[in-house]
């Protein structure tokens, strides 16, 4: 199981994000303000030599000073703060896609292959590539987010019914990969080899299949319908989609039976090994981590526990270890 | 050298606790250290070379990023240490997943094994030599390190009192079918067959490094430095002269402490998958078109089967038996019962027909069918880890797949089971020797395969002609000096069978060459 360690991982990618998200956003600023300044200059008649780069002439460089200026004032505000400032992070890729369609227009307008032309379409194909840079930013800072409640529910529910899905209750253990230590058990593999972006995102992509092939959300489906789907992803041609079921369908299972109750219940002979253990040469050692871990081999393992309908909210993947509770 | 003589669980403890090894985790202050030679890894080849050279009176650092665990401390359960790495930690592979399991820890993988040691073919050896411009190193060359190799660690056939029943059953399907075999031959003096080798031994009986070579290495006055992740090569002038580390603590985090080792010669036996990437970390990649190149997995199947009596696979060791007949032909079956949490994720399917399956674990056989593939791979790596595993298998190597696993399932069914589930998704199970016979011809794609890559080799392949190769036929790296290689990485070839013999009797003759030419102990 992981202990605490998960935590301080999240708050140091956190940190890492918050850097990079600064650096990009304060390059952009610095970029919009040089690109102002240097419109205004070549306005003023101060700068000759910028005239080859097309800057446009009145009156429409005061438009272009002004885009600069917002630009520059809106990156600057976001650079401080890019957690704070999500929403300027869309006003800001909007702004730039719409100076993009207006930079090609005017590039469609202007001399048929003349220099003009050229460098108005460059403009807009940068302007298009900046505003997705943004765009991707923001998306990863939805993720790295902490979830609200809504968010979590959401993610709580997908996840439930996906594991309902791949260990069922019932049939010769009665609780199946729901079962909160089990669950708890699946989090903590999953979370060893993906982040809890990643985990999120990926439990969206199984919903959004959902949506594509069956027009609901997986959570809502039947489980003869999820059963289907859930088949289908494992054998998708699209590998992100087939690791992704793949990966929980290994999570679940190998977290399952690996359950020293689940082992019990299928009648799996937990006495042999430790009848092996004690016989050996370092059967003291293994007395010793019996009497520490009970579960880990032979103990009186608390019974397993069925889900109920209003089983609190599992903080999904925060601790990637037992809940504190 | 003698195995009997390690399987004291005080006196390994007593080593393990000596001040001769030094656990990263505990280190506080960055560290300076120098000796003959520096052998990075503590696997099968890096324990080798350690043990040889320490007990001519050589002086040896190891480095090994893991910790040193012991069979007291080892056995499924919430406590057990983690010895293997995650597979973010290695790379994920391209094209069809497949599995793969290395070990973090004194000892390396050969302290996740079934302890099993097998010769590969005379002819594999010789075509070394005859096809791969590797000199002096052929059956006949090798055949005096296998055997010393065999006294020391007391490898013998699996005694009946540990076969097991999921061995007897392949054994009855071979000698049903006409298919030759023989049981496997293991290093694991006092083996009570516990059944839990794949998550280390807990009686310290299987031979593997950790309470073998390493124990007596450090006898010998050898010192290792645990929990020490080798970041870089020291090179200068064209040679290689020392090795710097970070140490990391039980999470595997940096404790912002450092080591750095100088050496007359460096030994890097990290494996296959993690010697080239810390090679290409340490800027050794340009001009060695092939460091990273020609990756074999071997990738094994696993196939489970419902018979009609109980067969308690747990109870006896995981390998007990093998099928030979065709190996000329890339096909290796085996006896192979791993624990519930790994057999459930090789049968096919999920939900309540899976969770029936499972119900009925007492009656469950496993087999393991492994591949000698014609694919080869890339290990490509960053400065933050290795990050992808570039391995694609071809069309015919998925049809090998195939038929090796309809063989398989034909030696179960002759073995009376009632269900074969041959590890394929969109063919979950198998009711006839007919249906196992038709397989051979199915056109199920490889994305519906489950694999595992059980021995990786190939990606510092030997040759004497630099244009051939990444090393020669000592070990040493083209174009550098003082440095080597001693693990499953050297290999040109696969060599079919489980490579653990070959690796250590590679790395005895790479110590044997290293030893000539070193002064006198510092």
């Amino acid at each position: 199981m992981v202990n605490g360690p998960a935590i301080v991982v999240q708050a140091r990618v956190r940190d890492a994000l918050d850097r990079r998200l600064r650096w990009l956003f304060g390059t952009a600023a610095a970029a919009f303000g040089l690109l102002g300044g240097a419109v205004g200059l070549s306005m003023l008649g101060l700068a000759p030599v910028l005239a080859p780069l097309a800057v446009p002439a009145l009156p429409w460089a005061p438009f272009a000073v002004a885009y600069a200026a917002t630009a520059t004032v809106l990156a600057w505000k976001i650079a401080r703060a890019p957690r704070r400032e999500t929403f300027l992070i869309l006003v800001l890729a909007g702004g730039l896609v719409l100076s993009s369609l207006v930079s090609l227009a005017a590039a469609l307008a202007a001399t048929r292959g003349g220099p003009e032309g050229r460098v108005m379409a460059s403009g807009a194909g940068i302007d298009l590539v900046v505003a997705v840079a943004f765009a991707a930013a923001w998306i990863r800072l939805w993720f790295a987010s902490v979830p609200g409640e809504a968010r979590e529910r959401r993610d709580e529910h997908l996840l439930v019914s996906l594991l309902d899905v791949l260990v069922p209750a019932g049939g010769a253990v009665d609780a199946g990969a729901t079962e909160p230590a089990v669950r708890e058990t699946i989090l903590a593999r999953r979370s060893a080899v993906s982040s809890e972006v990643r985990i999120r995102l990926g439990l969206r992509l199984v919903d959004l299949a959902s949506w594509v092939l069956t027009r609901e959300s997986f959570a809502a489906a039947s489980p003869d319908a999820r059963s289907e789907l859930l088949s289908r992803l494992c054998g998708s041609r699209v590998g992100a989609l087939r690791r992704i079921a793949l990966g929980w369908r290994e999570a679940a299972l190998a977290a399952y039976y690996v359950d020293p109750r689940v082992l019990d219940g299928i009648g799996f002979d937990r006495s042999y090994l430790r009848r092996r253990l004690f016989e050996g040469a370092n059967r003291e050692a293994h007395r010793a981590r019996l009497d520490r871990e009970p579960d880990s081999l032979a103990g009186d393992a608390t019974p397993l526990q069925k889900p109920t309908a209003d089983a609190p909210v599992l903080r999904l993947i925060r601790t990637g270890g037992p809940t504190s509770a | 050298m003698s195995g009997r003589a390690m399987t004291s669980p005080e006196r390994l403890r007593a080593l393990r606790d000596s001040d001769r090894v030094h656990d990263g985790a505990t280190v506080q202050r960055d560290i300076s250290d120098r000796s003959q030679v520096c052998v990075v890894g503590t696997g099968a080849g890096g324990a080798s070379v350690a043990v040889s050279l320490a007990q001519r009176g050589h002086s040896v650092i190891l480095l090994e990023e893991g910790a040193y665990h012991l069979g007291g401390e080892m056995g499924p359960g919430p406590g057990a240490p983690v010895l293997d790495r995650n597979i973010s930690q290695i790379g994920r592979t391209s094209g069809t997943a497949i599995g793969l399991r290395l070990g973090r820890c004194v000892g390396g993988t050969t302290v996740l094994g079934a302890g099993t040691f097998e010769q590969p073919p005379d002819d594999v050896l010789d075509g070394w030599a005859a096809d791969h411009g590797v000199s002096e190193i052929d059956a006949a060359a090798l055949r005096p390190y296998f055997d010393r190799i065999t006294h020391d660690l007391e490898i013998a056939d699996v005694p009946d009192t540990t076969y097991g029943r999921n061995a007897e059953l392949l054994e009855v399907g071979a000698r049903n079918t006409g298919y030759a075999g023989e049981r496997v031959r293991r290093g694991a003096h006092g083996c009570l067959g516990s059944g839990v080798c794949l998550q280390g031994c807990p009686q310290d009986a299987k031979q593997a490094m950790h309470v073998s070579h390493v124990p007596l290495a450090l006898e010998a006055g050898a010192s290792l430095y645990t929990r020490a992740r080798a970041t870089e090569l020291l090179v200068s002038q064209g040679r290689a002269f020392g090795v710097a580390a970070e140490f990391i603590d039980s999470a595997g985090r940096p404790t912002g402490r450092r080591l750095r080792v100088v050496a007359e010669r460096v030994v890097v036996a990290c494996g296959a998958l993690l010697t080239p990437h810390l090679l290409l970390r340490s800027g050794l990649g340009r001009g060695r078109p092939h460091l990273g190149k020609n990756l074999r997995l071997h990738p094994t199947a696993r196939v489970a089967a419902r018979f009609s009596t109980e067969v308690r696979g747990w109870a006896g060791v995981p390998e007990g038996f093998v099928v030979r007949s065709l190996e000329a032909q890339g096909i290796s079956i085996r006896s192979h019962f791993p624990r519930p949490e790994e057999l459930a994720p090789s049968i096919p399917g999920f939900g309540e027909v899976h969770k029936e399956v499972m119900s009925r674990v007492t009656r469950l056989g496993a087999f393991a069918a492994t591949i000698r593939e014609e694919a080869t791979g890339t290990v490509q790596s960053s400065r933050r880890g290795v990050r992808s595993v570039r391995y694609r298998l071809r069309e015919s190597d998925r049809r090998r797949m195939l038929r090796a696993i309809g063989v398989a399932a034909e030696l179960a069914f002759a073995a009376g089971a009632e269900e074969v589930y041959p590890a394929l998704r969109s063919v979950p199970r198998l009711s006839s020797p007919d249906e196992a016979r038709a397989l051979a011809d199915a056109r199920t794609p490889l994305r519906d395969f489950g694999l595992d890559g059980w021995y990786p080799v190939g990606t510092m392949r030997m040759s004497d002609d630099p244009r051939g190769g990444a090393t020669d036929s000592t070990g040493k790296l083209h174009g550098l000096r003082d440095l080597y290689v001693a693990d499953a990485s050297l290999f040109p070839t696969s060599t079919g069978p489980n490579p653990q013999l070959t690796v250590m009797a590679l790395a005895l003759r790479i110590a044997d060459g290293l030893s000539a030419g070193l002064g006198a102990p510092l």
